[in-house]
């Protein structure tokens, strides 16, 4: 399969959630990587070093507000785009993810082609589903 | 008459009496006595007369014997002068015979006779002697007469003694039966003097001590109480002016006794109105700290005037030494009214107002309303504080809020918890759907798509679930922003579009023209307009769905109406009740959440607006909202203004 040489990291969880966005991404070219918690996502982001990440926020171990800051906190990692990607809809969430340096915010269940869009843009990439 | 006038009267009556049984007496007394003088000098004065008379004649007859006899010249006119006397004196004693009695008369008579014969010879001697004429035989005639007169004056003389006697032996029997007459008739008069006295007496006392005695038994039967009795003397005197006195002071007495016993009514009747009042202010004492609720009064100078048991209990103090303490000092231990006192505002205003403290002195949530205290002229004198322990509405409260907050969690959680598995079914199902799993033939296409639906229903209805929830506790903020609600009906009107072609039914615009902004949260509204076509489509099958806008004085006003299926009566005023869905019972349909309409009439009222609904079943149905056109902190104000209900805790 061809990749675009973009590489996103997912952080969630949710096991299914994660495969079913890493599947998306796969189709439309992006190099997917997957972290199942905050903690982990921080390392993962520290060692990878992806282009953009996929935040949950409900997480054990570490959730994803707490991992948002830990990663703009690190030299490393604080110049990589975050997009969260939660069911957590109220202002004061997204609010707070914006605040933290969140560059999206996407409720899940979520529209694909919504997703696909705001990632597309912060990637400058052009999306092309490859079916 | 005056008792003194009646005294004197009487007494100078038998004095008068008396005088007159005196002169009565004494008069009797000098008459007898004058007549004896008279006798007396009568009978002296006689004798003397006689005795003069007699020795005067006897001398005028001596003389004129010795003239005749001795017939000297000097004798001769001594005869004549002597004559001229003897008829003198025998005419006066003619005269004082006739004073004293017939006999005497004819004794003096007969003298004269004997006296006029004597000087009529002896006159005719004295002639003839100076004629020188001897006249011897007249001598002797002369002689002879002149004793005949002596001895007729001798026997007069005599005679007259006798007469005299008697006289006064008849005179003093007189004055003897005069005395004893006067002795019987001043004994007489002595003791009708007595009697007359007596009588005198007895009238002036009577008429002096008979009223004297009536008023005494008057006074009697008064001092016994009989006080309409009068006594009713009719004199004018002392008695009948004390007795009057002693009436006017009975009826006086009577008037004043009967004044003392109406007063006396009086004083029983106001003893017992007193004693109900005591009663009543007892019974409202009782009742007043019988009230659980914590009561006081305070003045315009925020000092207690009155506290019930309730209050005093709970700031553990005596009433007597709450009176006169400033409430702020003794509830907020301050110098200064608290700066958001209700009181304050309630003596500015003079109206009542509200508000929930918790007291730490008193150690429980109040709900304090305060009432403006008038005095009769509507000047305000103080306020009455009536403060209710809400320790068990606040549990309730916080009970309801933390079920609340409970089922808002509950609901939050499982809103989330739903939303994960969602998007994973969502996604997978699109994908597979959309190809990317690859080639999906018409039938698969068809049963995703069934299953597409449905979970895009269930993605709506946690959605709905959750905005529910956010106004549920108040989490939902309606942004405030100058909108146009024409364009907002456009928008939802371009949206809808679709579905209603989908479903051949004509979507129309009623719009007025030049509506002015207002204020509203944009999103919230279309939200609630798009509420309101959605469900019109829903039950509408064939038709119109009509949106339409207008405006009045203070409201701009938006309408969607319908030519569906319409609400039972019955059922109009559920249609804004969370998870009530009509359309299960009514017409079969599905497809919403039930909290469309709850959340719309959420929105409006969080706007300060109205939401209604007016249908008519069979025929259509019209759902209407309004919203205020001055903002909503304004409309909040005035709202607030009408109770001044707030919250504070100190």
């Amino acid at each position: 399969m061809e990749t675009n040489g973009k590489k996103i990291l997912v952080v969630d969880d949710e096991q299914d959630i994660v495969s079913v966005i890493s599947k998306v991404l796969t189709k439309c070219g992006y190099d997917t990587i997957t972290a199942a918690d905050g903690l982990e996502g921080i390392a993962k982001a520290q060692s990878e070093l992806p282009d953009l990440i996929l935040l949950d926020n409900l997480m054990p171990n570490m959730n994803g507000l707490a991992a948002l800051e830990g990663l703009k906190a690190l030299e490393e990692t604080k110049d990589i785009p975050v997009i969260m990607v939660t069911v957590l809809a109220d202002e004061d969430n997204v609010n707070n993810a914006i605040k933290n340096g969140a560059i999206g915010y996407v409720i899940k269940p979520f529209e694909r082609d919504v997703l696909l869009e705001k990632i597309n843009n912060i990637l400058e990439c052009k999306y092309s589903p490859n079916i | 008459m005056k008792i003194g006038s009646r005294l004197s009267i009487g007494f100078l009556l038998i004095a008068l009496l008396a005088s007159a049984a005196l002169i009565f007496f004494l008069a009797i007394c000098q008459n007898v006595n004058r007549e004896f003088k008279v006798l007396r000098t009568e009978i002296i004065s006689g004798e003397i007369a006689i005795a003069e008379m007699s020795k005067a004649t006897v001398e005028v007859i001596h003389e004129t014997m010795a003239y005749v006899t001795h017939s000297r010249a000097e004798n001769k006119q001594n005869a004549r002068l002597g004559l001229e006397y003897l008829e003198k004196t025998a005419a006066q004693y003619l005269n004082s015979a006739t004073d004293i009695g017939q006999e005497e008369q004819k004794a003096a008579e007969q003298l004269m006779v004997k006296i006029e014969e004597y000087v009529s010879v002896n006159s005719e001697i004295i002639r003839l002697k100076d004629q020188g004429v001897a006249a011897d035989e007249l001598l002797i005639k002369g002689e002879q007469t002149a004793n005949v007169a002596m001895e007729s004056i001798l026997e007069q003389l005599g005679k007259r003694k006798v007469l005299y006697a008697e006289r006064l032996a008849a005179t003093g029997k007189m004055i003897g039966k005069m005395g004893i007459l006067a002795v019987r008739l001043s004994l007489v008069a002595i003791i009708l003097i007595v009697i007359l006295s007596i009588v005198v007496a007895h009238v002036t006392t009577k008429s002096i001590v008979n009223p004297i005695c009536d008023l005494n038994r008057g006074t009697e039967i008064i001092g016994m109480g009989e006080l309409d009795y009068q006594i009713g003397t009719n004199s004018n005197d002392e008695v009948g002016q004390l007795s009057h006195a002693f009436d006017k002071m009975a009826t006086g007495l009577k008037e004043t006794t009967i004044s003392v016993e109406e007063l006396n009514k009086e004083v029983a009747e106001r003893k017992k109105a007193e004693a109900k009042i005591r009663l009543q202010a007892e019974e409202w004492k009782k009742t007043f700290n019988s009230i659980a609720d914590l009561i006081f009064i305070i003045d315009t100078e925020h000092r207690f005037v009155k506290t019930n048991e309730a209050f005093c209990k709970a700031v553990k103090m005596r009433p007597e030494d709450l009176v006169g303490k400033k409430c702020y000092e003794l509830l907020h231990k301050t110098k200064e009214p608290h700066h958001d006192c209700p009181l304050t505002r309630t003596l500015e205003d003079k109206k009542a107002h509200a508000q929930e403290i918790f007291d730490p002195n008193i150690g429980m949530p109040l709900s304090i309303r305060i009432s403006p205290l008038f005095d009769e002229n509507g000047r305000i004198v103080g306020a009455i504080h009536i403060a209710t322990d809400i320790t068990k509405q606040k549990e309730a409260e916080e009970k309801l809020k933390e079920t609340m907050e409970m089922k808002s969690q509950f609901l939050s959680m499982v809103s989330h918890e739903l939303r994960t598995p969602l998007t994973a079914i969502k996604e997978g199902i699109a994908l597979v759907s959309d190809g990317w799993a690859g080639d999906v033939n018409e039938e698969q296409e068809e049963l995703l798509g069934i299953s597409k639906r449905n979970v895009d229903r269930l993605a709506r209805l946690i959605n709905d679930v959750l905005d529910f929830q956010k106004f549920e506790v108040n989490k939902m903020k309606s942004k405030m922003k100058p909108n146009d609600i024409n364009k907002i009906a456009k928008d939802v009107h371009q949206v809808m579009l679709t579905l209603t072609k989908d479903k051949n039914l004509n979507l129309i615009l009623e719009l007025e023209d030049n509506i002015p902004e207002i204020e509203f949260d944009s999103d919230q509204i279309t939200q609630v307009l798009m509420n309101f076509v959605n469900n019109s489509i829903k039950f509408t099958e064939q038709g119109d769905v009509t949106i339409t806008t207008s405006e009045t004085d203070d409201e701009i006003l938006v309408a969607v109406s319908d030519t569906g299926c319409g609400i039972k009566k019955e059922d109009i005023s559920k249609v804004f009740n969370e998870f009530e869905q009509l359309s299960r019972k009514t017409s079969g349909k599905t497809g919403g959440t039930g909290l469309g309409l709850a959340i719309s009439k959420k929105i409006i009222e969080q706007h300060s607006g109205k939401i209604w609904v007016e249908s008519e079943f069979d025929k259509g149905t019209t759902f209407f909202f309004a919203i205020p056109k001055l903002g909503l902190q304004k409309v909040a104000a005035l709202a607030i203004g009408e109770e001044n209900y707030n919250e504070h805790q100190t």
